[in-house]
């Protein structure tokens, strides 16, 4: 049964270690003292480049966030719906086909809704 | 406890890394650090349907769970006062709470001990006088092919579910335009 997804989990296995690996790498280099250890102030910051980092990441976020995750979960579940149908699609009749374009034309007008709200904009 | 087969192996280390990280959901003192351990659990879960040959129930909780849910609870965290939570989580409820959580585990674990379960699946072979009969929709086309679990619900969801399929989408509009409503207010729309 494992088969197909066998090679999923071969995948996410290789996926895991390969920063593990690099990380273990640099650390045993580190220990035989063929990595160098030579940090300074500049080597240290958190980005190479950008902006500088400016007081505490905990501060508390406007709620104007909220819209983003709420439109994201309901086009989640969209997904849900939609996922056995584009797999069942090909042994199916028009009527599938036909069913889901209405299910997609529904939801459609929640994103035109969503659209006009200005939901998308920031402010 | 004896290892049968490769399944097994996967599904002792999801089981162990699964529990883990919900060990860490209650004792990290970050909260961040408890959101993150929460969505490893409920991703580990997904691997353990995989097992089960659940194809479909994986991929809502991959879905649900794993998009949805962790990005709500995330907002959730990213948009209140998250520093006063920092440190230890648990008050004056403690003791209601063990015993709120032993309850519960005596419950699941009376529940799963007494369940007559199923042993291996064999859908195809034993036709109608298998116990469970949806087994055998599921796992049969008409000509009696074998088909993934996702192939039969999206059968089943584009021939008799059609119109609940619809209302679902219905359900999913109301909830957007109230989510929103709610969120963003009556006042400004583009004329």
């Amino acid at each position: 049964m494992l088969g197909q997804w066998g090679h999923m989990g071969f995948l996410v296995v290789v996926g895991l270690s390969l920063p593990a690996v690099a990380l273990v790498i640099s650390f045993l280099l580190g220990l035989v003292k063929i990595r160098p250890k030579d940090p300074n102030a500049i080597k240290q910051d958190t980005y190479e480049c950008g902006i500088e980092a400016e007081g505490s990441a905990w501060v508390q976020f406007h709620s104007g966030y909220y819209v983003f995750a709420l439109l994201f979960v309901v086009f989640d579940i969209e997904t849900v719906f939609l996922y056995p149908w584009a797999v069942a699609l090909r042994q199916e009749k028009l009527f599938a086909f036909v069913d889901a374009l209405l299910f997609i034309a529904i939801l459609g007008v929640g994103y035109v809704y969503a659209w006009r709200k200005r939901a998308f904009e920031w402010r | 406890m004896q290892i049968h087969s490769t399944e097994q192996v996967v599904f002792y280390l999801l089981a162990v890394v699964a529990v883990a990280a919900a060990l860490g959901v209650v004792f990290a003192q970050d909260i961040i650090h408890s959101a993150l351990f929460l969505v490893v659990t409920l991703i580990l879960t997904a691997g353990v349907y995989v097992l089960l040959s659940a194809e479909f129930l994986s991929l809502v909780q991959v879905l649900v769970y794993g998009g949805g849910v962790s990005i709500l609870v995330m907002f959730a965290v990213m948009i209140t006062r998250v520093r006063d939570a920092r440190g230890p989580l648990d008050g004056a409820q403690k003791p209601i709470a063990i015993v709120a959580g032993l309850a519960i585990v005596t419950v699941l674990v009376l529940m799963i001990s007494r369940t007559e379960w199923q042993q291996a699946i064999p859908a195809v072979n034993r036709p109608d006088e298998s116990p469970v009969r949806v087994q055998r929709v599921i796992t049969q086309t008409d000509k009696g092919q074998l088909m993934s679990d996702t192939d039969a619900i999206g059968h089943d969801l584009f021939t008799t579910f059609a119109v609940p399929f619809e209302v679902a989408s219905l359900v999913l509009l109301v909830a957007l335009v109230g989510a929103i409503y709610l969120a963003r207010g009556e006042e400004d729309e583009v004329t």
